[in-house]
């Protein structure tokens, strides 16, 4: 199966209300693709159903031709919005949580990481600031070697300087076999780097292209186009 | 996989639990040597009043810190911010209720050890005590193997199993609801106290319903112990095998991580 990830008739409904209706999508290989949408648009459900964290309420989904379970688990690195450290760690016990449970985490590429950002492997994560702590969260994700890499706003909260770092890191480190699906508001600073583009609206798909079939058909910007499509 | 989650928690769970109990040790050995240093008599009753109350304190906190870190820790590491790390990890739902639910109990285990120990330190110092307290034992374990007509070596095995599985059932009960719980949006806490109650409410109408059914007479003193401890066994395992049914089920099928 060449297909990384497929969604067939995709929906997640919450009480009364989908968050996410009738979603149907392929991502290939070897792509970085942004999926992008205003809050509350469905990305960050069509992240977690991905992620098995949910549970489709209609539709399916594969991920290298696998339900979300176990195995599909290991095969995906995700980073969530949220910082999921525990606080009484620090930072060399992560990193020890990260090898013991993926054998796909490289610890030694993790350090050298670390030692660019001039973060300490001693440091304790209760002291850090948010924007460190999600450093060290996008350095772990970013230090296994897996197929999908899945960044749900993976730069909001860093400085620009580091920003940059961490770009060049995502795109210096992945596998050309992977893809890494990454979720923005900041779309001006990574439009340089993505191949695709997915705009959610209302928990559907409203436009799925290359970024170059934009910039020809619509003679703009994903920035501009986003700007425009999603006008208040 | 399981192996690695349970050393997890138990790294986790230990960071608060071993202070506390050493602690605990700390401090009876201390009281021994207090005791048997004759102190009470020129020490002002007052001091020594302050000191007996803060080891009680201190006992009452760690068995209750103790019955409690893991229902905290469940809700903690698998429902907050902190789910997004664990329900990621290449592990099923049932690894996870399965590695806090052993933590628990082995985490309990230590308790009930340590906080023996301590009593029985204490209570040495007691010469009448220290005395009495072979035959105290032999002629307990004897009545309970007479009246359930096992060996002696059964009779413990039984109470071993029974005192692990009451452990289970409560834990995995206090689990269950926080997973009821979670499945709100908003005062989930809340959600999974009235759900506790709830289930209490429902467990005690039940096991009397079929107490009822059954014909059970509670003033037959003669079956009385045999009987009491085999229905404690077989409704344990039951609602153990319930609630992890349950529990499992909410967690694989139902997460609602904020």
């Amino acid at each position: 199966m060449s297909e990384l990830l497929t969604c067939q008739n995709l929906s997640k409904r919450f009480g009364s209300k989908y968050a996410l209706s009738d979603v149907s999508l392929t991502l290939g290989r070897g792509q970085i693709i942004g999926l992008l949408g205003p809050n509350g648009s469905g990305k960050t459900t069509l992240i977690k159903l991905i992620n098995g964290l949910l549970v489709p309420t209609e539709g399916w989904l594969t991920v290298n031709g696998l339900t979300p379970g176990v195995e599909t688990k290991r095969q995906i690195a995700y980073l969530p919005e949220r910082t999921y450290l525990n606080r009484w760690m620090k930072v060399r016990d992560i990193l020890k949580f990260f090898s013991t449970f993926y054998d796909n985490f490289n610890t030694g590429r993790a350090l050298q990481m670390l030692d660019d950002l001039g973060i300490d492997p001693q440091e304790s994560l209760k002291t850090m600031s948010k924007g460190t702590k999600e450093k060290v969260q996008l350095i772990l994700v970013m230090s296994r070697d897996v197929e999908l890499y899945i960044l749900d706003e993976p730069i909001g909260g860093v400085d620009p300087a580091a920003r940059d770092y961490i770009l060049r890191t995502i795109l210096s480190n992945y596998n050309p076999n992977s893809s890494i699906l990454l979720s923005t508001h900041l779309i001006a600073d990574i439009e340089n780097v993505l191949d695709d583009v997915i705009f959610l609206q209302d928990g559907q798909i409203s436009l799925h292209a290359t970024v170059d079939e934009i910039r020809a058909r619509e003679g703009k910007s994903v920035d501009e186009l986003f700007r425009e499509v999603f006008r208040c | 996989m399981l192996g690695k989650l349970i050393l997890f928690d138990l790294k986790a769970s230990s960071r608060v639990l071993a202070p506390l109990h050493a602690a605990l040790l700390l401090c009876t050995l201390a009281g021994r040597l207090f005791l048997a240093a004759n102190l009470e008599e020129t020490v002002p009753s007052l001091f020594l009043g302050l000191i007996f109350l803060f080891y009680f304190l201190l006992l009452f906190a760690t068995v209750a810190i103790t019955a409690l870190f893991f229902i905290y820790w469940f809700y903690k590491n698998l429902f907050t911010d902190e789910g997004y790390l664990m329900h990621t990890l290449p592990a099923p739902a049932w690894m996870h209720i399965a590695s806090k639910t052993i933590g628990m109990v082995i985490w309990h285990i230590i308790d009930t050890i340590v906080v023996g120990a301590c009593m029985l330190i204490l209570l040495f110092a007691f010469s009448p005590f220290a005395d009495a307290f072979p035959a105290l034992l032999r002629y307990v374990s004897a009545y309970l193997a007479y009246a359930l007509d096992l060996q002696e070596w059964g009779m413990i095995a039984l109470s071993v199993l029974l005192f692990l599985l009451s452990i289970v059932v409560h834990g995995m009960s206090a689990f269950l609801c926080i997973a009821v719980g979670q499945l709100f949006n908003r005062h989930r806490v809340l959600a999974a106290f009235i759900a506790y109650i709830v289930l209490s409410v429902i467990v005690s109408f039940a096991s009397a319903f079929f107490l009822l059914a059954v014909g059970y007479d509670t003033m037959a003193t003669d079956v009385y112990v045999t009987s009491s401890y085999l229905s404690e066994l077989v409704s344990s395992l039951v609602l153990s095998i319930l609630y992890f049914a349950g529990t499992n089920y909410l967690v694989s099928r139902k997460l609602n991580l904020e």
